[in-house]
């Protein structure tokens, strides 16, 4: 019997042209999306791959240079892409394109494509999962908001009850030719994301970027279950169809476009970032005086001197037998790196604060949710660019040190210029990096997927207790 | 106005009361309106803040370097190793003698706050400062990404969902309640009874918006700023939030005259909304971006990157050269390794990079100047496009408005190096004239006329949408 009422379900929505041009509607619009997401990430990973061998060719072509002077022209990295950011491209146009490594300064993204865009490019969906994810959800919500309460109204339900019909066998019914149906369409979808993604780089879709497609896939999976399951839910509780279509509209509204800009609007109200003035400030200001009873720079700097002239015998800095600008730089250098550490982890606490006041905004619907997953698992969300950048920031370190441990080795005394052949700059190793394995992604993005299962769980309570009371009134 | 139509609009508040829908959702519209005035004042005050702040460390820095050369000259004080205020290298080179030149918010920035938070507001300016380059931001990029729920996007995005669910059934639920006949039979023109009801919705909606708006601009202010040019252009502002919301009213209308039930209304207007708010600025975006794309970035950091390296090796016959232009700007005494590397290398490398970078700036402003008017050409497209530009623009926060922050730090730079550039080249120690003669930042302000230059073709924009949308829904009345 469910079968049949599946059948029957199935039936009347392909009958139903207004869903049809909805499907297509949706459809077009994420196939351009994506394939112009296909076509940027393309030409993309060739551009960085040429921007990454000229700006190390500039690094090593920079001709005789004082080192600390190399250490500030510095170096120029862009983080990677799993072919996955075609699909969903994250955080990318508000991070920097660009990570630019050099002495004293922690490595931090510049160039934001949004800064060139304007906020007016800000205000329709960024990438293909955006779509798939708010318009999929619109899609579910046009094709189930009647599936129940449309009977009531009609009295096809008071009928159905009337001939013996159990109720949730019929309950049941509606829904699996509802999702036959979804999954009908949400099918080739996936698998044609799935073969663009190989597509893009065949070399590059791992093992490990097919577990995230999977995961990905699961998730989507949930996500629209959920809603499914909400949409159903919220048919069989309300009295006309009407109602049920207002219902589930607010909640999309609210949960789909509402909730992104209130998070963003909690999280800066409640965990604010400091202004860069503000945070440099803190820098300078620790730099100087030292923290938690620690030493300032110039206690530091006179502990150094007394040290060296200690170490060689010398009673001034022009005696010392090594070059004491290479010593005082390393020294510096740790220093600042110190306080580097201790105020990005200050920044980085905020920054989660900040994840929390998004992630609350899930109450309001899933869409939230389903977007930091999906940023996670496509390597496009803070915690990918944050192990990218930590992962260039050891590289800056290496870097500069070997810098400051060259004017040690190259100069005496207290002298400050000299210069150092090109051939040195070519023996800096290269920056290598991988990027984190999938269960990483998942670990980073538990939370999320929890608020999402979360979301099915108490639609599918609902539509359950819809079930049981159902009613011809 | 008649009496009539009063009577009819009182009818039309009496149901809204008593089918509690209206206050509902009134309610709602409140407190969206009350987080995005929290978000505009929050915003404009931190930035306001900031701009204070810069001022009175760089007036607190040249102050104090003023006082320590005065007693050094009246023998009271010694120099510091790296802090004589006589050495034009520690006095005016590096960030601490950098000045801020600040773009002063426009009086309408509280409302549109999102744009704001992308751009920043200060730029320093000294003899080598690289004016060009991208300021830094420690701002979470999700926040960033999202935008804030500011009056921007309540109006463009939300108000027009209040519009749709008061109105959506404005005549429909007659129909579905069989009292059209009656109401027919009545000596009102149903034109009259519809427009009556919307008034009402009109009020609900755009009344407590107005003095949300005059609230936080009237907060938001500058303290010294005086409030009545402001609230000249917040009624320009609440003008386009009238014809917007009228589009949308006039839009429900014409639902309305076509004899469909509730339900249809309400899915076809949700259709126009979405494709509206986010269907067609998606393709805009997707358009503006294939057809002028967005300065390539990188190829501008790696041609920035080579004209330094090329300059840094040629920098000995780039100073030279320059001594052999001024001869009397070669220092006179022997000057040690810092002094050297600052006079001889860096400060003539900035000077020409300034030049050889002219070209690159140049095409970067043209591509962005590109995608500005490709935003407004396709503007006509979208009455909720058409909204937010026009306020983006009157709000003077869009990438080509922030371009004039850059111009006007280069000019000053120009200032900052004809008054220090004979003494720092020369190394002649400064003297009280030379600090008290210094040029002082000024501040970048855009002009209304300017702003509302560049917001013109949209506020056309979104005035003839509206003005369609009457045109046609009074077409579609007189005839049902």
């Amino acid at each position: 019997m469910i079968w049949t009422i599946a059948r029957h379900e199935i039936r009347h929505l392909r009958r139903d042209g207004r869903l049809r041009a909805a499907g297509w509607l949706g459809l077009g619009l994420l196939a351009g999306l994506v394939l112009l997401g296909w076509q940027t990430w393309r030409r993309d990973l060739r551009e960085r791959a040429s921007f990454e061998t000229a700006a190390r060719e500039q690094w090593d072509h920079q001709g005789e240079k004082h080192p600390h002077r190399a250490a500030h022209f510095g170096f120029y990295l862009t983080k990677p892409e799993l072919p996955l950011a075609l699909v969903d491209s994250g955080l990318k146009p508000a991070t920097g394109q660009v990570l630019w490594l050099e002495a004293h300064e922690r490595s931090a993204f510049t160039y934001s494509p949004v800064e060139d865009a304007g906020a007016a490019a800000i205000l329709g969906l960024t990438n293909g999962a955006e779509v798939l994810q708010l318009l999929g959800a619109l899609l579910i919500v046009l094709t189930a908001y009647g599936s129940i309460a449309r009977e009531r109204e009609d009295g096809t339900l008071r009928l159905l009850l009337a001939q013996g019909v159990p109720p949730l066998r019929w309950f049941a019914g509606k829904c699996l030719g509802l999702a036959f149906a979804l999954t009908a369409l949400a099918t080739p979808v996936a698998l044609g994301l799935l073969a663009l993604c190989i597509a893009a780089q065949p070399g590059g879709f791992t093992s490990d970027v097919a577990w995230r497609a999977l995961t990905l896939g699961a998730g989507h999976a949930l996500y629209f279950a959920a809603w499914l399951a909400g949409a159903v839910a919220v048919s069989a509780w309300s009295r006309s169809a009407r109602g049920a279509l207002a219902t589930l509209l607010a909640l999309w509204v609210a949960g789909g476009v509402l909730a992104p800009r209130l998070a963003s609007t909690l999280a800066s109200s409640f965990a604010p970032v400091p202004t860069l003035a503000e945070f440099r400030a803190a820098q300078g200001k620790d730099f100087n005086q030292g923290f938690d009873g620690e030493p300032g720079w110039d206690a530091r700097l006179a502990a150094l001197e007394k040290s060296t002239f200690a170490k060689y015998g010398v009673e001034k800095l022009d005696d010392v037998p090594v070059g004491f600008s290479g010593l005082r730089l390393q020294m510096m250098d740790a220093w600042s790196e110190r306080i580097s550490d201790r105020q990005q982890q200050h920044l980085e606490e905020i920054y989660t604060a900040q994840t929390r006041w998004h992630l609350a905004t899930a109450a309001l619907g899933p869409f939230v949710a389903m977007r930091a997953f999906s940023q996670g698992l496509a390597g496009m969300d803070w915690p990918h660019y944050r192990h990218f950048a930590e992962a260039a920031e050891v590289y800056r370190r290496s870097v500069v040190a070997s810098m400051d441990q060259l004017l040690e080795r190259k100069l005496v005394g207290d002298k400050w210029e000299v210069s150092v052949s090109h051939e040195v700059w070519s023996r800096v190793p290269p920056f290598t990096y991988a990027m984190p394995h999938a269960t990483w992604a998942l670990r980073e993005a538990a939370l999320p997927l929890a608020l999402v299962t979360a979301w099915l769980v108490l639609a599918l309570t609902l539509a359950w207790a819809g079930a049981r009371r159902l009613s011809p009134l | 106005m008649t009496p009539n139509f009063f009577r009819l609009a009182h009818w039309e508040w009496r149901r809204l009361v008593a089918e509690r829908t209206g206050l509902v959702l009134a309610a709602v519209w409140c407190v969206l309106l009350a987080f995005a005035a929290h978000q505009g004042i929050t915003q404009t005050r931190a930035r306001h803040a900031e701009i204070a702040a810069a001022r009175t460390a760089n007036a607190s820095s040249w102050t104090t370097k003023r006082a320590l050369l005065i007693e050094i000259e009246a023998g009271r004080a010694q120099p510091e190793t790296y802090g004589d205020p006589r050495s034009p290298t520690h006095s005016i080179m590096g960030g601490r003698a950098d000045n801020p030149i600040v773009l002063e918010p426009a009086p309408l920035s509280a409302l549109a706050a999102g744009p704001g938070d992308l751009a920043p507001s200060i730029r320093p300016v000294g003899m080598i400062t690289k004016v060009f380059l991208p300021a830094q931001s420690i701002d979470n990029p999700a926040n960033r990404l999202a935008g804030p729920l500011d009056f921007n996007f309540v109006v463009a995005a939300l108000l027009p969902l209040f519009v749709l669910a008061l109105g959506f059934d404005v005549l429909a639920r007659e129909r579905e309640a069989r009292t059209m006949p009656l109401l027919a039979s009545q000596p009102v023109a149903l034109g009259r009874i519809v427009a009556a009801r919307f008034a009402v919705h009109f009020i609900l909606l755009w009344l407590p918006l107005a003095v949300a708006a005059v609230f936080t601009i009237a907060v938001s202010q500058a303290p010294a700023a005086p409030l009545a040019p402001a609230l000249g252009e917040l009624a320009v502002w609440l003008a386009l939030a009238a014809a917007y919301l009228v589009f949308w009213q006039a839009l429900t209308a014409w639902a309305n005259f076509h004899a469909w039930p509730a339900a249809t209304n309400a899915l076809i207007l949700s259709g126009a909304w979405l494709a509206a708010v986010l269907l067609i600025p998606t393709l805009v975006q997707t358009l503006v971006q294939t057809v002028a794309p967005p300065p390539d970035r990188r190829a501008f950091v790696l041609e920035t990157r080579a004209i330094e390296t090329d300059l840094f090796t040629r920098a000995d016959a780039i100073r030279d050269a320059y001594y052999a232009e001024n001869p009397a700007r070669r220092p006179t005494i022997a000057l040690n390794e810092y002094d050297t590397y600052f006079v001889g290398n860096l400060y003539p490398r900035a000077l020409a990079a300034d030049a050889a970078l002219a070209p690159t700036l140049h095409r970067l402003a043209t591509a962005r100047a590109a995608q500005a008017t490709w935003w407004h050409r396709l503007a006509w497209l979208s009455p909720t496009l058409a909204l937010r530009l026009a306020t983006e623009q009157l709000a003077g926060a869009t990438p080509a408005q922030q371009g004039r922050l850059i111009d006007h730090a280069r000019a000053f730079q120009q200032l900052w190096r004809a008054h220090f550039d004979l003494k720092l080249f020369s190394m002649r120690p400064l003297t009280l004239a030379d600090y008290d003669g210094k040029p002082e930042p000024t501040p970048v302000h855009l002009t209304l006329t300017e702003r509302a230059a560049a917001a013109f073709p949209a506020i056309v924009a979104l005035f003839a949408a509206s003005f369609l949308a009457i045109s046609t829904v009074c077409r579609r009345s007189f005839f049902s």
